[in-house]
């Protein structure tokens, strides 16, 4: 068998943990070694009979070959810790990944990468957010990487997307698993020109336990995070946690003081992460080359959108009432003053001149 | 001795003639009734005879048979009790044969001798005027139902000896006047003047009603939507005379008429559980009844927790909403019953029902897909426009302003009814919700601006062919309340708020 081939069997190998197996390695040094070692020097390393069972019977090389070459047939690439490809960076990490699955490729780790990372369930301040950094970061140069969840996540690499930049994503389940469905197209454009990576294998479901662990990774491959939106308790802060014991630069984006979906960010720049409100914020603390980009404040230049439309008194008035939170459209019509025909015209137009989102049904926004 | 009396049942919505021959003759006593009868028209010989004992009239034993004809006809119900009675006093040689020539009678007995009301008068006394019979005789308490029917005089009687003694002529009754109360002002309880704020909601109210769209509301709990749709028929222009006769009969079928009301003179509203089953939404039953989509006609359907309802009771209100009426068909025939009616729906946006306040909102996105995957497109097919409802904040609810009142909205619907009307015709149809897509362009009449506004939306929206004629057709509406002949780019982009398409999109919370 080949070398990578004791090390897909050694990453897949059930009964023993992360851990055991990064000590098994340490006392063995190669897996190849551990495949041809005897069941006695194994037994040590094993606290139930069962789970050494589980481990010494999975050494079949009929069956590794066969879940090897269906991998490649999926086109995921194997990379184990000491191919050449394994990023650099999870070598800094205490707790680094023995293998990796990967479609697409790994980030240059010359340049510089942040993760974009806050609540699945966002508001759309949150996710406008997410995808205004992600796609102005990922414009000045700045690799984005994140855990293409629902809410925030999938937003950020939506943004890189739309910038044409690179953005990893890390999942928390096996890598030919497409979770949530909802973002299968991100799945399918981040193969294609970015990354998808994951620890686990082919078919493995998501769960919770997955998660923290794939945060690490995300931490890990990142010099900053930013945390767009969360809550007070949320699973963002595993990989604020882990970022911070990995020495890692923290940037929230602040939000509202009553709004209970931004008190984690508000938290989190109390306690010292870095304000974030320009995206040459970040790239001024990660010292990154480029520093000219769009501007946060020039997002909402209602100005701008009157000027370059001609627009009709009634829609100026009504476009001066959108914001980026959605309104119902009984409040707008109670804002503007003006007869609710009129707004409703007005805001039909605005949106299919681009100036305005409709959220849900007769919900309205000011569109970014 | 043979005799014949008249008599009517129902078929469906509809009367059907029923002849009732008796004959009495000698050999051994006994009473035999013959004629496709259910149970409780062969109950009737016990209760005719006692009646008939109890009021006085000798019957000496004898070898009665009773015939009701046609004999391919299911005979049902207690109508049969006093012509089954006229009969056989008639064939005793008490009342002249020639005095039940052009009668016809209904009513069931009590023991005593007493005419006990029954349902479903109406539709039978209209057939029989146009039969061309002069006269019936029915139960005083079914008076004032039948005496709307013109051309045919109308005796009620409270016995049995008052039909003798009125057919053998010792003393006569009168006829009933017509009973239509000329005093008559609709008045409802409810009022659109006693909903506050809710602008946008009212507004699509009113378009719905002035083209007859199809509405569903969208909203969280306690927000409105029932208040609104139970006071949707308020708007609605008054009943006309055949419109009334037509939902009368309706009523009489299913005995839910008020008997101090002849007519129905209001359109109905008719909300029913979502725990209905299709027959009795449909209509349905071994002899079928009208099911709530009849009970709604020309009025309102509201289904509540539209999403609660069984996907294939919705699926089944398809052919009905289509052609106004729903035929049912049985082993004895088919049935058709008429259901022109407004459909209203509401439903909660997510299962908690807050969602897009986030604030409030507890439902996850996954929760949120789950419940709205439950909106089938035969749902959303049924609907033609759709408007959000949020809560009203304390100072909408208990502000000063006054509100529009039922009347003067009423007003402006009755006059998009006519022009509609005057325009439609020669297409066959009466309302804008129901202009095919081939005269769409017609009846528009769009110039060079609304074209390209059109294409811009139909861009914009990524629409399909049904979405963009329902988007046009209530831009039609919104032009016929606006007075103007074409529709224009206004009328179009209003519109646009009442689609139904996307509903809801990704990240929408707030």
């Amino acid at each position: 068998m080949d070398r990578e081939l004791y090390w897909y069997w050694f990453q897949e190998a059930p009964g023993a943990s992360r851990a055991t197996k990064l000590r098994m390695i340490d006392y063995f040094s190669s897996p190849e070694i551990i495949y041809y070692a005897l069941e006695e020097e194994l037994k040590p390393f094993f606290n139930k009979t069962l789970y050494f069972n589980n481990f010494i019977n999975s050494r079949n090389e009929a069956k590794i070959l066969q879940n090897y070459n269906q991998l490649l047939e999926k086109g995921i690439r194997f990379i184990h810790m000491e191919a050449e490809d394994y990023p650099e960076r999870f070598r800094m990490i205490p707790d680094p990944p023995l293998a990796l699955y990967l479609k697409g490729e790994f980030p240059d780790p010359q340049e510089v990468a942040i993760a974009i990372i806050g609540a699945r369930e966002c508001t759309r301040y949150g996710s406008e957010m997410a995808r205004f950094f992600g796609r102005e970061l990922g414009r000045a140069g700045v690799r984005i990487i994140s855990g293409l969840a629902r809410g925030i996540d999938g937003m950020a690499h939506e943004g890189a997307l739309e910038a044409n930049a690179y953005t990893m994503g890390v999942l928390g389940c096996g890598i030919d698993i497409v979770y949530p469905e909802e973002n299968y197209h991100l799945f399918m454009q981040m193969e294609k020109c970015g990354g998808i990576i994951s620890e686990s294998g082919l078919g493995i479901k998501p769960h919770a336990g997955l998660f923290p662990q794939r945060n690490r990774l995300i931490s890990g491959l990142s010099d900053g995070i930013l945390v767009v939106e969360a809550m007070e308790k949320s699973g963002t802060f595993i990989t604020v946690d882990q970022g911070l014991e990995q020495g890692k630069e923290i940037f929230a984006l602040p939000g509202r003081n009553i709004d209970i979906k931004s008190r984690g960010c508000n938290n989190l720049i109390k306690m010292g992460a870095h304000i974030v409100t320009e995206v040459s914020d970040i790239l001024e603390i990660l010292h990154s080359k480029n520093v000219n980009t769009v501007k946060v404040s020039e997002l909402t230049d209602v100005e701008k959108f009157v000027q370059k439309n001609l627009l009709a008194p009634n829609e100026k008035i009504v476009y001066s009432c959108l914001r980026v939170e959605p309104q119902y459209v009984d409040e707008i019509i109670c804002k503007a003053q003006i007869a609710p025909q009129e707004v409703c015209m007005a805001l039909n137009h605005l949106t299919v001149m681009g100036g305005a989102v409709e959220t849900m049904r007769n919900y309205y926004a000011l569109k970014l | 001795m043979y005799s014949r009396v008249l008599s009517g049942t129902l078929h469906g919505v509809e009367g059907r003639l029923i002849t009732v021959e008796a004959d009495v003759s000698e050999g051994l006593p006994m009473f035999n009734m013959v004629g496709f009868l259910a149970s409780e028209v062969r109950e009737a010989s016990d209760r005719v005879r006692t009646a008939l004992k109890n009021s006085g009239y000798q019957i000496p034993p004898k070898r009665i048979t009773i015939n009701l004809s046609p004999a391919d006809v299911r005979k049902e119900g207690s109508v049969f009790d006093l012509p089954i009675s006229i009969a056989l006093l008639a064939a005793y040689g008490y009342i002249p044969a020639q005095e039940l020539e052009d009668v016809l009678m209904i009513g069931e007995l009590s023991l005593n001798g007493d005419v006990r009301g029954v349902r479903g008068i109406l539709p039978i006394v209209d057939f029989a005027r146009k039969m061309n019979i002069k006269k019936v005789i029915l139960p005083y308490d079914n008076r004032k139902e039948a005496s709307v029917v013109p051309e045919v005089k109308i005796y009620s009687a409270k016995n049995l000896s008052q039909v003798v003694n009125h057919l053998t002529g010792s003393k006569e009754m009168m006829p009933v006047d017509m009973y239509v109360r000329d005093d008559f002002v609709e008045k409802f309880s409810d009022d659109f003047s006693e909903i506050k704020g809710q602008v946008i909601m009212k507004r699509a109210a009113e378009i719905a009603v002035a083209g007859m769209h199809n509405l569903l509301f969208l909203g969280p709990p306690g927000a409105g939507k029932s208040m609104v749709a139970k006071r949707i028929p308020t708007i609605m222009p008054e009943l006309s005379y055949e419109e009334s006769i037509e939902l009368t009969k309706i009523y009489s079928v299913n005995g839910m008429l008020d008997p101090d009301e002849g007519l129905v003179r209001r359109r109905p509203f008719r909300s029913p559980h979502h725990s209905i089953t299709a027959n009795a939404l449909i209509g349905g039953g071994q002899i079928p009844k009208p099911g709530e989509i009849s009970l709604a006609h020309y009025g309102v359907l509201f289904l509540d927790e539209l999403l609660e309802f069984q996907k294939n009771t919705i699926e089944m209100m398809r052919q009905p909403i289509e052609d106004g009426c729903v035929t049912i068909s049985r082993l004895q025939g088919s049935y058709t019953f008429p259901c022109d009616f407004m459909l209203l729906a509401a439903m909660n946006p997510c299962p908690c029902g807050y969602y897009p306040d986030l604030s409030k909102c507890r439902c996850t996105s996954p929760q949120r897909e789950r419940y709205l995957r439950k909106l089938s497109e035969p749902m959303l097919d049924r609907m033609d426009m759709s408007v959000s409802v949020q809560k009203l904040n304390y100072e909408e609810l208990y502000g000063e302003q006054v509100e529009e009142s039922s009347d003067t909205i009423r007003q402006r619907i009755i006059m998009a009814h006519a022009v509609q009307k005057r325009r439609l015709q020669p297409f066959g149809i009466q309302y804008n919700s129901q202009i095919p897509s081939k005269a769409l362009d017609a009846i528009c009449d769009l110039r060079e601006e609304e074209i390209n506004l059109r294409r811009d939306i139909f861009q914009k929206y990524n629409l399909t062919a049904r979405g963009a004629l329902k988007i046009m057709r209530v831009a039609r509406t919104i032009a016929d309340l606006d007075c103007s002949d074409c529709v224009k780019s206004n009328h179009i982009l209003e519109a646009l708020s009442y689609r139904m398409t996307d509903l809801f999109q990704k990240g929408g919370g707030y």
